[in-house]
């Protein structure tokens, strides 16, 4: 549900790309807080942690991460399923059989 | 006067009158000595403690001096009567075969015994329509017995007055049982202290609390264990400078601590604003203050007509009005919004906390208006020679 920081940039994760570059920023409440805006704070935040390379490196990891998977799937020897001798009727004759009581 | 709160006593001889003014007596004082010892006992220890924190001296003769200062609080009201805070008079009226009573004055506990005396029964009367419990025979009767008894008003009544000449002296005896209980003192001791050295409400409860004793008894009242009593040396700083002085000291040990607290953990009091920032992705997040929400509970938050309000576990973590309606248009599109929480006076981590919050629409305006639109058709719209048709057709 919540997640609390305990490094500088901790809760900062890909969520927060788009607010590198903010559409909109509306300021509600305390019309007399001009510097030091949360809103303010959060975007140089963001920001900070963009310019630093910090999504890059979160795309980079997500990579490496699917890289690393898509090995391991490849190395396992695929059986095929085994069968257990269930036949599917084909499509049109269970349709038939669905509307055989309205005759 | 025609007395709607009148009273007629059950007594056919003087030495009913008699019995029944004794019983009323006695409950009476029972009420003034309950009412006058807390008073003194109030006074005895506000003074106590008060010189225990150093900001008056220890009288010689502590129940005397707060029997005179109780007295002096009270003194007698215009028409010469004593304490009227305390006092209770009731006026009585001989009429033919009856005794009419009127109770002239006290407070309300004084009424309560009078009423609950046996013999006494309500039988007021006052031009007027009569009240339905009364019956008109009765009504009549007690109108004569009135006009008869007070002819003019102020004239010709007598007297039973509880209190006459000064308030009796007490001692602990008649005072212990109504000792100010300990937080109470407290917070007494803790307003002087602030006002005499105006340090600030929590910080004069801790001295408080670290001068007064936490019970009182009579020897604590009599033999105070602080030496004020006594007379000190001039050079030596009176209570209020050593107070001060220590004050002084405790509070800049305080101030560095708390300096280092805040840059550690500098909460807000409440959220009270709050912004709502629309990523260049469309994702929607509110940044408020940092209040130390529960990273384990679900966060709402309610948008209200120019207001949002965040709540965790059904505790109101604060209120934002004059919201931008766009921001509670960019709001009321989501169904969830991450809220960060920023800090943003403490050093190091300034993006302290994300929760995401459920967003919960409570305005009344719009909910109303949504409905009503649909009814509203523009004239020449879509489908509107149709509907004029099939109408007209019904």
């Amino acid at each position: 549900m919540g997640e609390r920081a305990v490094t500088e940039a901790g809760v900062i994760d890909e969520t927060f790309a788009g607010l590198a570059e903010p559409a909109e920023i509306h300021r509600a409440g305390r019309p007399d807080i001009e510097t030091g805006r949360p809103g303010d704070v959060l975007v140089s935040e963001v920001k900070k942690f963009a310019s630093e390379g910090g999504f890059k490196k979160f795309a980079e990891d997500r990579d490496s991460l699917r890289k690393k998977d898509e090995e391991i799937d490849a190395s396992v020897k695929r059986d095929p399923l085994p069968d257990f001798g269930v036949r599917q009727q084909p499509a049109d004759a269970r349709d038939f059989e669905a509307t055989g009581d309205s005759e | 006067m025609k007395p709607a709160n009148g009273y007629r006593l059950k007594a056919s001889s003087v030495a009913e009158v008699s019995r029944l003014l004794d019983d009323f007596r006695t409950d009476a004082v029972r009420t003034l000595a309950r009412g006058y010892g807390r008073l003194v006992a109030q006074s005895a220890v506000a003074t106590h403690d008060r010189a225990c924190a150093g900001l008056a001296d220890h009288p010689q003769d502590p129940f005397a001096s707060a029997c005179r200062a109780v007295r002096e609080a009270n003194p007698a009201d215009p028409s010469g009567l004593v304490a009227p805070d305390l006092n209770c008079v009731v006026a009585l009226h001989f009429v033919r075969d009856a005794v009419l009573a009127r109770f002239v004055h006290g407070g309300p506990q004084y009424l309560k015994a009078w009423e609950a005396m046996r013999g006494v029964v309500p039988w007021g009367w006052q031009e007027g329509p009569r009240p339905a419990d009364v019956t008109e025979r009765s009504w009549e009767m007690r109108g004569k017995y009135w006009q008869a008894a007070t002819p003019k008003p102020g004239l010709g009544a007598l007297h039973f007055t509880l209190l006459e000449g000064q308030l009796p002296a007490i001692g602990w005896a008649g005072m212990h049982r109504y000792v100010p209980g300990y937080e109470q003192r407290l917070s007494l001791v803790a307003a002087a202290i602030d006002k005499a050295l105006s340090c600030g409400a929590a910080q004069a409860r801790e001295r408080a609390a670290a001068v007064i004793p936490r019970e009182i008894t009579k020897d604590a009242l009599l033999r105070p264990s602080r030496p004020s009593a006594r007379p000190r040396p001039a050079a030596a700083p009176t209570g209020a400078q050593r107070i001060r002085s220590e004050a002084e000291a405790a509070r800049k040990e305080r101030k560095e601590k708390s300096k280092r607290a805040e840059v550690r953990d500098a909460k807000a009091v409440e959220i009270d604003h709050a912004d709502v920032v629309v990523s260049s992705d469309g994702r929607t997040f509110v940044a408020v203050p940092y209040v130390g929400l529960d990273p384990e509970t679900r966060v709402f938050l309610q948008v209200g007509d120019g207001h949002l309000a965040v709540s965790q576990g059904g505790v109101q973590f604060g209120h934002v009005s004059d919201v931008p309606r766009s921001a509670i248009d960019a709001l009321r599109l989501c169904r969830t919004v991450v809220m960060v929480e920023v800090d943003g006076k403490g050093g190091g981590r300034l993006l302290r906390a994300k929760h995401v919050a459920i967003v919960s629409d409570i305005g009344l305006a719009e909910g109303l208006k949504v409905p009503l639109g649909a009814f509203k058709r523009n004239k020449g719209g879509r489908g509107a020679e149709e509907m004029a048709k099939w109408e007209s057709g019904q």
